[in-house]
């Protein structure tokens, strides 16, 4: 009983500890998204401040506003930070994306989210801060806006990539998978649907380096033009779409060929060659047998 | 000599009543002591002795027993399913198209990719670059 209770024990904390990467990448998205909805409510309650010091340019209206600066200063960078944490996760539990690309983007966001953070404690822990301290400290932050919207989307359309990659090293691997099926059996026209596979496969392949070209030479080196970085996402983005669509008429061909072998098996079947397949069973996946299959077809 | 006639006269050696002599038990000896439990011993010793032949026997036999089951069972599961052959077609003599071996794990690998491809999200919007104000001044937009 106890012995049982210890492999369930152990059995449940490899499962979590397997999936644990899975959680904080889901935790850090979701903490993201909360602290960006709590700087949209900061940010109304400092236009509200704002407006009314504007009008009645009093002390009480002053310190108010002071107030709701700095909240939605510090609320500003933690929005950031947290962008950059749960980028950084994406990144790193992403099957496609490389090392490399993980431990260069993964430094540059480390360094910025240690800089927000500096800069969040910073504005919290001024005393007394007048209006043009806090105005000094946001500036600082906003000289970094450009690099920020550089190192963001890189890393998106990075992740992005890093997907689409993964996908069609899959589906490259079905199809050479498939191949040794196809060559043994005897329906000559499923080696054309191979081939269109595999063309849809390598025209996935080119615009993936396309895209990737995109991002390394464009987007990643992009400092100026902030309006161009967003529309070399878009751009990249519909790459990898096309991308997409092509690794889908791939997975469609692969898809009809198994159809088609399928029927073969189960329609085409007769009982004098079931019983030859009955005592071929076990050496088809042998190459033996898959040569003399093939020999058969030439002589065919 | 005593007048009394109810006294019990004394026993003399041809007088003994059979019956106390057959009941008199002679002490044993050390060496019949001895000899005794040593064939005491020995049968103790026998006994317990046919006894592990006996076990062993048993044990041996069962564990061949299991053996032989062991081997059956994978017999019977290596065992191709026998050829159903019903009201079919008629045998025909030309060879049809093969589909080859296709197994099951291929046809999940295939449906698993294309699922994969279908779902995947480009959009990420979760992640989405957060709009947040960059020009924070006293001067309003309006």
């Amino acid at each position: 009983m106890n012995l049982k209770l210890f492999f369930i024990t152990i059995f449940i904390s490899l499962f979590f500890l397997n999936s644990t990467h899975f959680i904080y990448a889901q935790r850090e998205v979701e903490d993201y998204n909360y602290q960006y909805e709590k700087y949209r409510e900061a940010y109304k309650d400092f236009e509200v401040a704002r407006s009314d010091f504007v009008k009645h340019q009093t002390l009480t209206s002053q310190n108010e506003l002071i107030e709701q600066l700095r909240r939605v200063l510090i609320q500003r960078a933690q929005v950031m930070r947290t962008y950059f944490l749960a980028l950084k996760y994406k990144l790193n539990t992403t099957a496609g994306v490389a090392n490399s690309e993980k431990a260069e983007l993964g430094a540059s966001l480390d360094d910025h989210i240690g800089w927000l953070q500096n800069n969040m404690d910073t504005i919290e822990d001024l005393p007394s801060p007048t209006l043009s301290d806090l105005f000094e400290y946001s500036k600082r932050l906003e000289k970094q806006d450009a690099d920020y919207l550089i190192l963001g989307y890189t890393s998106l359309a990075t992740i992005l990539s890093g997907k689409m990659r993964n996908l069609h090293q899959q589906l490259l691997n079905v199809n050479s998978n498939l191949k040794s099926y196809v060559d043994s059996s005897n329906i000559k026209f499923l080696t054309n649907w191979w081939k269109e596979a595999d063309d849809s496969i390598l025209k996935a392949r080119n615009k993936l380096t396309n895209a990737e070209t995109l991002i390394n030479e464009e987007l990643a080196g992009n400092t100026s033009n902030e309006n161009k970085v967003v529309t070399i996402l878009s751009e990249i983005q519909v790459i990898l779409k096309d991308s997409q669509t092509d690794l889908l008429n791939g997975s469609k061909y692969q898809k009809e060929i198994i159809n088609e072998m399928g029927k073969s098996l189960n329609l085409e079947l007769n009982p004098k060659q079931e019983a030859k397949q009955g005592s071929d069973s076990a050496q088809i996946k042998d190459k033996t047998a898959d040569a003399s299959i093939s020999g058969e077809i030439k002589n065919e | 000599m005593s007048n009394d006639f109810f006294e019990t006269p004394p026993i003399s050696g041809e007088s003994i009543p059979y019956r106390d002599l057959q009941e008199e038990i002679m002490p044993l000896t050390d060496e019949q002591k001895a000899q005794l439990a040593k064939k005491d011993q020995n049968q103790e010793d026998k006994k317990i002795k046919s006894l592990k032949t006996y076990i062993f026997i048993m044990g041996g036999g069962l564990f061949l027993v299991l053996i032989l089951l062991i081997i059956v069972m994978i017999k019977i599961s290596q065992k191709q399913n026998p050829v159903l052959v019903g009201a079919s077609p008629t045998p025909e003599t030309t060879a049809k198209p093969l589909g080859g071996n296709l197994t099951q794990e291929m046809v999940n690998q295939v449906n698993k990719v294309e699922k994969d491809i279908q779902d995947v999200d480009l959009q990420e919007l979760d992640l989405s670059y957060p709009q947040l104000d960059f020009n924070i001044s006293l001067e309003t937009e309006n």
